[in-house]
């Protein structure tokens, strides 16, 4: 129930901040002789505005909202919200020009007055953070220098645009209209605080060293930190944190990895990650002792958060992450409720935690499915992908009340989800991880 | 599930911008 408010709140308070300057414009009385086309262009690019400001809001990872939808939710919540935003924001140019082509010469940039030149490069720099967002993997950008110019985009397309409206003057006389177009961007201003400095000052104040780095199967690395004078933190098993190593909280380069320790002990905090060829590549040179920042716990992909009698973990590759701590926490509270884990990985060599798998199917009530692409000849078990004949062979007939956590490749999770579906589980049975939030 | 509401919310947020943004610009219509 409580959840429910908090969502219902925190929906009025997303709807408030992107409606606010229209109902403004609505509540204001409009001057004669103004046209239809124009004013649709004015209140689109308002909106447009509300709207691309607020998304420094779901991307400030904050714990009330984090509670209402989970962080991958709200991350495509961002990416879908900020399409529309920018679809407005060009629509406001476009619908000017098509109503009154003498509105062009305003494009003229050397000659347009400023608050025109900062409306331009502020729409153009919108269309470009979107588009390189759209298309970040087509385009073969790497993360890193993608969320630099993200955010350098981001804060420069809201600053001009800013600058645009209060040039213009357009629907921003009254101290009503000025007083609401101040509050929004201090909003927007305090969220932009809390994300760049707030928290790495509060990360920095809390650092963890890396105590180990351990080479698991399947081109995998663990790395276990020890909190350095302090006591870490609890979290639920299956959440995920974003590590910042050997560099400082400040610096824009973290990333999310699932959190495979425990959630009995704090300490160590151990995130397992594949050699992706990217960032991660260099994973398996961290010395013992270097420095490290924790911004965590996030997430809500947790046996903690979906109480069930009985669970089915869905698994590719490294994607196990977050079932390894479930698995690992239901052995250190003598948990017993019943496991099934189909797990997916292209050999049998490169399973990661295979071995500890079995030890874990001994020790609680755990049983394995291993499926592999391409399995050894004397091979007995499952091959190939985990499909709807698969999962029909080892399921129970009970499978529609069971609840299921999937997690891997976005391509696997999304097979997976239509085979189960297709199976009659229902959806909201179905709970999933995906890493790309970016 | 909450990506459901997510997607729910984001069409009702393209949906009430266009009532509202026509609504405000209605009056400006010759025949209003």
């Amino acid at each position: 129930m409580r959840k429910t408010l908090k969502g219902i709140l925190g929906v009025l308070f997303y709807l408030g901040m992107v409606l606010a300057p229209l109902i403004l414009l609505l509540a204001t009385p409009t001057p004669p002789g103004r046209g239809f086309w124009r004013e649709l262009a004015v209140a689109l690019g308002f909106a447009g505005l509300s709207l691309m400001g607020l998304q420094f809001i779901p991307t400030a990872r904050l714990g009330w909202f984090e509670d209402i939808f989970p962080t991958d939710t709200l991350y495509a919540f961002h990416h879908w919200t900020s399409v529309v935003g920018t679809l407005f924001v060009i629509a406001h140019p476009v619908i000017l020009v098509a109503d009154n082509p003498n509105v062009l010469i305003l494009f003229d940039l050397a000659n347009a007055p400023w608050r025109a030149r900062a409306g331009i490069v502020s729409g153009l720099a919108v269309v470009l953070l979107t588009a390189l967002s759209v298309w970040r993997k087509d385009l073969d950008l790497d993360y890193e220098p993608w969320r630099v110019g993200h955010n350098i985009l981001a804060i420069g397309a809201t600053g001009l645009a800013l600058w645009h409206i209060f040039g213009v003057r357009y629907y921003l006389a009254l101290p009503s209209q000025r007083v609401l177009w101040i509050a929004l961007p201090a909003v927007w201003v305090a969220m932009l605080a809390f994300t760049k400095l707030y928290k790495p000052i509060h990360m920095l104040r809390h650092p963890y060293r890396v105590q180990q780095v351990k080479q698991e199967r399947g081109d995998c690395w663990t790395v276990s930190l020890e909190p350095d004078g302090h006591e870490g933190f609890s979290h639920e098993p299956g959440q995920f944190a974003w590590l910042t190593i050997d560099r400082t909280p400040f610096a824009i380069r973290e990333h999310p990895f699932s959190i495979t320790s425990s959630a009995v002990t704090k300490a160590p905090l151990c995130f397992t990650i594949k050699e992706l060829g990217d960032f991660t590549s260099w994973i398996g040179e961290i010395e013992p002792g270097t420095r490290a920042y924790v911004d965590g716990p996030h997430g809500e992909f947790s046996i903690d958060e979906h109480e069930a009698p009985a669970y089915v973990f869905v698994a590719g590759g490294i994607g196990s992450a977050p079932m390894v701590s479930m698995l690992r926490t239901m052995a250190d509270r003598g948990d017993d409720r019943v496991i099934q884990m189909f797990y997916g990985n292209p050999n049998w060599e490169a399973v990661p935690f295979r071995e500890e798998l079995a030890e874990l199917e001994e020790k609680i009530n755990l049983s394995m499915v291993h499926v592999l692409e391409d399995p050894p000849d004397d091979w007995e078990g499952e091959s190939g992908y985990i499909s709807t004949e698969c999962l029909d062979r080892h399921l129970p007939d009970n499978r529609e009340e069971l609840v299921y956590f999937v997690s891997g490749p976005v391509i696997m999770i999304d097979f997976v989800r239509s085979n189960l579906l297709e199976m009659g589980v229902p959806r909201g049975h179905i709970y999933e991880e995906r890493y790309e939030m970016a | 599930m909450s990506w459901i509401y997510a997607r729910i919310l984001t069409v009702a947020t393209v949906v009430l911008v266009l009532i509202l943004a026509a609504l405000f610009a209605a009056p400006a219509l010759p025949w209003v």
